[in-house]
């Protein structure tokens, strides 16, 4: 009954005018930087954070989690009618999606992405619904030790599953932590790492290193290379999916949607992963694995329906312990700063008002998803055709003025710029922007929870082991760190890494 | 590529050094109540370890290809000139003010890296301009710089 209860509270907030307003601009916007290559949703959500700013807090962040879901349908129209990813979640998609639209059959493609991602989304959001309230009554429990050894169990996961060698990925993450420490101390309010510059009192702002990293160094990788991509020029008709393709399709969705749910509530997991997998186990349980790569429709379900639901499962972190599981969460953790809410255990008792109607505005963008997808698809093809000569100074200046608005300080501009070209250099290198940006999200708050469970024992670092939670989170996160000196643990790695650059 | 793989990792073995001196002088406190340097002092140990690593590593790689192979065949040029553009339009904002240096930047943009025909560069250019001003100028209300060479000449 509580949750029907809390549901229909959830309504009441998403069902006002302007939540449903904000709802659609965010998928809409999803659906748009989905479908175009070059901007992902992490630069778009980044770019949009101003807009949240005049808003109310629920209708700010229902936005920008409309641009991330949003951005997952979107990702796989691209995929399907360009055989480029619209977003990394989507570039499995390419495989079969486009071999379908070859062999004249974009339409059902497109259905089932459509199709099958909203009913994983929907998947997701009745499991966030059930799961969320369970966990922010365990997490009640949780003390600094506990948040300590979770983040790190998150960081250490989302190494693992970066595209390059561990230790780089690691590098990554101090990095971003020192970055997320630079600033007054939250603790004792002495300035550090701030070269006497005013700017960096309130530290490093997330939107400038976002787009740096994410928005500005794409467009370098971009430009340096002529972007060429061919468009299925045919008409793309019969978007419904027959009766033997949703015979081939049902259990990809149901199977991608629980894979996809259980990794985007892993710290670290999340759309591209569970995407992967999913094509993965599709392909090994299929009884014609063989005509995977050649135009399966289920190879075009599975991902695209784990995709959705793990965007929808990465929510329950950080609603309910307040840990961002993966980049596109950390910027959500951050409009939620922005507008003075702490994410955690005690979101849904003290503003049950946003956390069931962030829940519930996620029903009806999904709805809205399906509509948007299926009768737009020509609208969708056209913007597909804007040549990126025309789009690449547009999103420049975007960026430029979008970090701008932020602070209005043209300091902010010089720290993009200055990310931009790290991150550009970063790619060369194989160094992963993503726990760069996770671990200087995460800095602050585990530098207060590690130095207040010192305090609390007494400087005893036993602490983290006496506890068992925080216990198992060490031991996991040293079995991730040190698998990969075992040769097949290595090999699985390189492999999932190998797919996810592909 | 063993060789940028040097030159990356020892850039970032110097930022860890710069690091945990950063951290010392900071003041590590004790175990009992950690000072304000403590976290980045072991964050920037555990750094100067990996990029070491990750140095020894790469000094026992095959020779491979030189470090401008990353760069062969790819119009590399473009990226310092758009950054040079980026970086003039940061220092410009505010003396000469938003629709000025805006125009000139899309108007740059659009004609030297694509090299846009005229009608396009101009009209883009414009178009860009005025999008923006709308979207965060008029919507969002954020006061965008009018220059203060116009507020001295006026």
């Amino acid at each position: 009954m509580d949750i029907l209860h809390n549901m229909a509270l959830g309504f009441s907030v998403a069902l006002q005018a302007t939540n449903l307003l904000y709802c659609f601009i965010g998928v809409f916007i999803g659906t748009l930087v989905g479908v175009l290559p070059g901007i992902g949703p992490v630069a778009a959500m980044s770019l949009l954070l101003p807009v949240t700013f005049n808003s109310s807090p629920e209708a700010g962040i229902i936005m920008l989690a409309g641009i991330y879901y949003g951005s997952m349908y979107g990702g796989s129209t691209t995929a399907i009618l360009v055989n480029i990813p619209g977003e990394a979640a989507s570039v499995v998609t390419t495989l079969d999606g486009y071999k379908m639209a070859q062999q004249g059959r974009a339409g059902p493609a497109l259905g089932i992405a459509a199709f099958g991602s909203f009913i994983a989304g929907t998947f997701a959001v009745i499991g966030l619904m059930i799961v969320a309230p369970a966990l922010a009554r365990l997490a009640v429990k949780f003390g600094p030790a506990e948040y300590f050894s979770l983040m790190i169990l998150g960081l250490s996961i989302v190494a693992y599953l970066s595209h390059g060698p561990l230790l780089k990925a690691l590098t990554m993450a101090c990095v971003g932590l020192v970055l997320g420490l630079v600033g007054l101390d939250s603790i004792n309010g002495s300035a550090r790492l701030t070269f006497n510059q005013l700017e960096l009192i309130d530290g490093v702002g997330l939107v400038p290193i976002v787009m740096g990293l994410f928005g500005v160094a794409e467009i370098f990788s971009n430009l340096e290379r002529k972007l060429t991509r061919e468009i299925f020029d045919t008409r793309v008709r019969g978007l419904l999916p027959s009766k033997q393709d949703w015979k081939e399709s049902g259990w990809p969705i149901a199977r991608g949607s629980v894979l996809g749910f259980l990794l985007g509530i892993l710290p670290g997991g999340g759309a591209v992963i569970s995407s992967f997998i999913s094509y993965a186990l599709e392909k090994r349980i299929s009884k014609t694995p063989e005509a995977f790569g050649k135009g399966a429709i289920a190879g075009v379900a599975g991902p695209e329906s784990a995709n959705n639901a793990a965007a929808g499962g990465g929510f329950i972190p950080l609603m309910t312990l307040g840990i961002p599981p993966n980049v596109v969460m950390a910027l959500l953790l951050g409009a939620f700063i922005v507008h003075g809410l702490q994410p955690g255990p005690l979101l849904m008792v003290q503003n049950p008002n946003i956390f069931w109607g962030i829940v519930a505005s996620m029903y009806i963008g999904n709805i809205m998803l399906l509509i948007l997808n299926l009768p737009l698809i020509g609208l969708w093809v056209q913007v597909l055709k804007i040549p990126y000569k025309i789009l690449f100074p547009m999103i420049l200046l975007f960026c430029l003025i979008g970090v701008y608005s932020t602070s209005s300080s043209i300091f902010d501009l010089y720290v993009m710029i200055s990310f931009g070209v790290l991150g550009y250099l970063m790619r060369k290198f194989e160094y992963e922007p993503a726990p760069l940006v996770l671990a200087f999200v995460l800095g602050q708050i585990m530098e207060n929870n590690l130095r207040k469970a010192l305090i609390i024992s007494n400087g005893e670092f036993s602490t983290f082991i006496e506890r068992p939670i925080s216990l198992v989170c060490l031991i996991l996160a040293a079995a991730i760190l040190l698998s990969p000196l075992l040769p097949k643990l290595r090999a699985r790695r390189k492999e999932l890494a190998v797919e996810e650059a592909n | 590529m063993r060789a940028g793989q040097a030159i990356a990792a020892a850039f970032w073995l110097a930022f860890a050094l710069g690091t945990i001196y950063a951290g010392r002088n900071l003041g590590l406190g004790s175990l009992h109540d950690p000072g304000s340097g403590f976290m980045i002092f072991w964050v920037g140990v555990a750094m100067a370890v990996l990029s070491l690593a990750t140095l020894i590593a790469s000094a026992r790689q095959p020779a491979g290809e030189a470090l401008g192979a990353l760069w062969t065949g790819l119009r590399w040029r473009v990226i310092p000139y758009v950054t040079v553009l980026l970086v003039l339009y940061a220092l410009l904002l505010p003396v000469l003010g938003f629709p000025l240096v805006t125009v000139l930047l899309m108007l740059l943009l659009f004609k030297t890296v694509e090299q846009q025909n005229w009608a396009v560069a101009i009209g883009g250019a414009l178009a860009s301009a005025g999008a923006a001003y709308l979207v965060f100028g008029r919507w969002l209300g954020t006061q965008l710089p009018s220059g203060t060479i116009w507020e001295m000449l006026s």
